[in-house]
């Protein structure tokens, strides 16, 4: 049970920074971006050949993850999202998110063979080897303090980005109201390809702590998708902290309840019908999310400078 | 000396031309009105002054410099002020946070003497700088609007129908607050409003827009001589 609660937590935090990346471009382009779980495997790829290529730990790769997820993501926003941002409805936008889920993964599959060739290491269903740390008695899997202490210092780091700098409070008025931003000084497509950058480097370092714990392979982060959108959906569309909150409630309850079902002598295979459920019941119950219980629109955005 | 010089400008939404083919002149410190009938092209001449809106030919000069294809982020810290009719405000912050997104590049000593310059032109924002934008009337909004358009010390500011959502005595006073703008300020105002008569008799200049073009641009004292234009478009 002790390493069901460890594995809860480590894909409760890859969750936590897929699903802040998934709002962040929810916020600025208003586009459900079916690509967002292909960065994560571009995290992936970035750290297993750096860390191939330079002999080191997957961990010591994921600032080149970090970057590589964040470069694609501000790609697909500037050559893309910002030509169709107030052009194109959601429907279009979300099309346009899927035909580049499918450039990305395809690329990912070419990369991959080639990197097979280049670096002769397996590129598919490969894991990463991990490390037990010892903690008050305990063996702890490395991967589940590393990917805590990151998750933790990253949103920490977005959070002091967005309310106490300028650049923040500048993201914050252009995802608000993007005319009135420029209106005002504000280069609006500037602080928003700033967003889509941090967006795509947070669901890259996510992505480095997944083979930690399953094999993977470029369509992995596809498959993540329907977990990160209940996160954003039961943490409430459109809000930072719902979504850290709807990722960790998502991430524990889909591993939790989907082991005790497996001892039941129910398949895991049902595990997406946990999380459709869970995006069911929130539009039913409260359709604004858990961030609609604990105040209006755009409380985020109030919070102090 | 010329401040703003717009040259048979062509603009509109997608493919759809609304503005097409206006000439206009704005010298520093004086009052241009634009006036004319609902749909003529009025809000959106002044989005594209501006940037905010397809610019399909012609050219926008501001200070002598050709700012046409220039972004409207980069016009707003060149010393133009756009205020638009509705949105002008951030409706879920309080007035001192939009005062700080107003003025989010300053420096805070930049920002304090602004703050302060513009209390002393607009009074009654001191009192307002606490409280929710969403707890203010319209009066008090267009207060708020107008102090986060002057905090970047603009000298030409274009404003979109601001008496639009004010009872009459409130418009009165925001018409006599746009000639202080000029008067006091030296600021250059560009004016668009659906109250002709108001708007013609506080300022220097005249542009009557009709179906997207210039029917008239002059001395506002020629526009209401002309009984013919002044009865047909602007009901005077």
């Amino acid at each position: 049970m002790l390493d069901v609660l460890a594995g809860a937590l480590i894909y409760s935090n890859l969750l936590a920074l897929l699903a802040v990346g998934l709002s962040l471009a929810l916020l600025t382009c208003r586009v459900s971006n079916f690509a967002h779980g292909d960065l994560a495997m571009v995290g992936v790829y970035a750290a297993y050949t750096f860390s191939v290529v330079a002999g080191v730990t997957p961990y010591a790769s994921i600032p080149v993850a970090f970057a590589a997820g964040g470069l694609v993501s501000l790609l697909a926003y500037l050559v893309v999202f910002e030509p169709l941002r107030g052009r194109a409805d959601l429907v279009t936008l979300m099309v346009v998110s899927m035909a580049i889920d499918m450039v990305i993964r395809y690329s990912l599959h070419v990369y991959a063979d080639l990197m097979q060739q280049w670096l002769k290491v397996y590129t598919r269903l490969f894991m990463f080897n991990d490390f037990l740390v010892e903690v008050a008695g305990a063996q702890v899997p490395g991967v589940l303090i590393a990917s805590a202490v990151s998750t933790v210092a990253l949103l920490l780091s977005l959070y002091m980005l967005l309310y106490k700098t300028k650049l923040g409070a500048a993201m914050r008025a252009a995802i608000e109201d993007p005319n009135l931003a420029q209106t005002l000084g504000i280069n609006v497509k500037r602080v928003f390809a700033v967003s889509w950058f941090l967006a795509g480097a947070l669901a890259a370092t996510a992505g480095v702590f997944l083979p930690f714990r399953v094999m993977v392979n470029p369509d992995t982060g596809w498959s993540m998708l329907l977990s990160m959108f209940a996160a954003v959906t039961v943490g409430g569309i459109g809000s930072i902290g719902g979504s850290v909150a709807g990722a960790y409630l998502i991430g524990i309850s889909e591993t939790v309840l989907s082991y005790q079902l497996a001892g039941l002598g129910v398949s895991t295979a049902y595990r997406p019908l946990l999380t459709f459920a869970a995006i069911i019941c929130t539009l039913l119950v409260s359709p604004r999310g858990l961030s609609g219980l604990w105040s209006g629109k755009g409380w985020w955005i109030r919070r102090r400078f | 000396m010329i401040l703003l010089e717009v040259e048979s400008l062509r603009a509109g939404y997608g493919k759809i031309e609304i503005v097409t083919g206006v000439t206009l002149e704005v010298d520093n410190r004086e009052i241009v009105a634009v006036v004319g009938p609902n749909g003529s092209g009025k809000s959106t001449l002044l989005k594209a002054v501006f940037g905010i809106c397809r610019i399909f030919s012609g050219s926008v000069l501001f200070k002598g410099e050709d700012i046409t294809r220039m972004p409207p982020h980069k016009r707003s810290r060149l010393g133009m002020a756009y205020l638009p009719q509705t949105g002008n405000v951030f409706e879920s912050l309080t007035v001192w946070e939009n005062l700080l997104l107003a003025g989010y590049d300053l420096r805070k000593d930049e920002m304090e003497e602004r703050l302060e310059s513009v209390a002393s032109f607009l009074p009654e924002l001191k009192e307002l700088l606490h409280r929710r934008v969403k707890t203010l009337s319209g009066g008090e909004r267009q207060i708020v609007a107008l102090s986060m358009s002057l905090l970047r010390n603009p000298s030409l500011v274009m404003l979109d129908e601001p008496t639009a959502a004010l009872a009459p005595r409130l418009a009165k006073q925001a018409l006599k607050r746009i000639v202080e703008l000029r008067d006091e300020l030296g600021v250059a105002v560009v004016l668009v409003e659906q109250n002709a008569l108001s708007a013609l008799e506080v300022s220097d200049k005249a542009l009557l827009m009709v179906s997207g073009t210039a029917r008239f641009w002059g001395k506002p004292s020629e526009l209401l001589e002309d009984r013919e234009l002044a009865k047909t478009y602007l009901g005077l």
